[in-house]
């Protein structure tokens, strides 16, 4: 079963997002800010990091920054998910780091296939 | 899945379109949950939302309001609730410009739209 980070400061669109990874199978690990995904993600080595970019503490850019530069973590894809397409948002979420964007509201299907490619095969 | 459609019956006040039918229905099935169910959970969930918007714009803390407003923009818009998702906007960017007169009329008026989408949910 694969692990997925879920790093998304908003309980309502956490729970729904938890839930729908988790009937396809995937193992989902939380988190609401960014300082608490660079603490999971550096002791559970997720497979995968789902990251909404507006985040409190550390928003999700630097977050990404965070992870893609220390050598533990660096290797794990990340996935950015913003509300809304601001213009730019997609050159600054890979000048970041992130490997792939998606917008919200999250079309699932499509989600998981970006993860899958990512991470090289079915959960 | 079981029942009408959420609004089935007719939602007075809210615009056509208020609802992406498809969307809910889907989120549900996704969520393994009945519509009345991710209802409740919407319903539930954006109630308190808003009264701590409210209670943000009371204490001034409008990157606070912000932040509340940016999450609700994105479940309603996630459960298809268009209406909410649009006005919860329109109040994250009155935040943005920070003018209290503009934040307020924006944040009564998702707590219309919200009250008739409560109601409309609930007929379902």
């Amino acid at each position: 079963m694969k692990r997925v980070l879920l790093v998304e400061d908003n309980e309502m669109n956490r729970d729904m997002l938890r839930r729908r990874l988790e009937r396809r199978g995937y193992e989902v690990l939380l988190a609401g800010d960014g300082r608490e995904a660079l603490q999971v993600a550096g002791s559970e080595l997720p497979d995968v990091v789902l990251m909404d970019m507006s985040l409190p503490e550390i928003d999700g850019w630097q977050a990404t920054r965070e992870l893609k530069g220390d050598p533990a973590t660096g290797t794990i894809p990340v996935i950015a998910l913003t509300a809304h397409a601001m213009a730019g948002d997609r050159e600054k979420a890979l000048a970041a780091g992130c490997d792939a964007y998606e917008t919200k509201p999250v079309e699932l299907t499509r989600l998981i296939a970006k993860m899958e490619e990512l991470t090289g095969g079915l959960a | 899945m079981s029942g009408r459609p959420p609004g089935a019956s007719g939602s007075p006040g809210l615009v056509p379109g208020w609802l992406d039918r498809p969307r809910f229905d889907s989120v549900a099935e996704e969520c393994g949950w009945s519509r009345r169910r991710l209802a409740e959970f919407y319903v539930d969930g954006t109630r308190d939302a808003l009264a701590q918007m409210r209670a943000a714009l009371a204490a001034g803390s409008t990157g606070e309001l912000r932040r509340l407003a940016h999450g609700c923009v994105g479940s309603s818009a996630t459960c298809g609730v268009q209406a909410m998702s649009e006005q919860c906007r329109a109040i994250e960017l009155a935040a943005l410009d920070g003018e209290p007169a503009a934040m307020d009329e924006a944040l009564d008026r998702a707590e219309r739209i919200f009250g008739q989408v409560a109601a409309a949910l609930a007929d379902g």
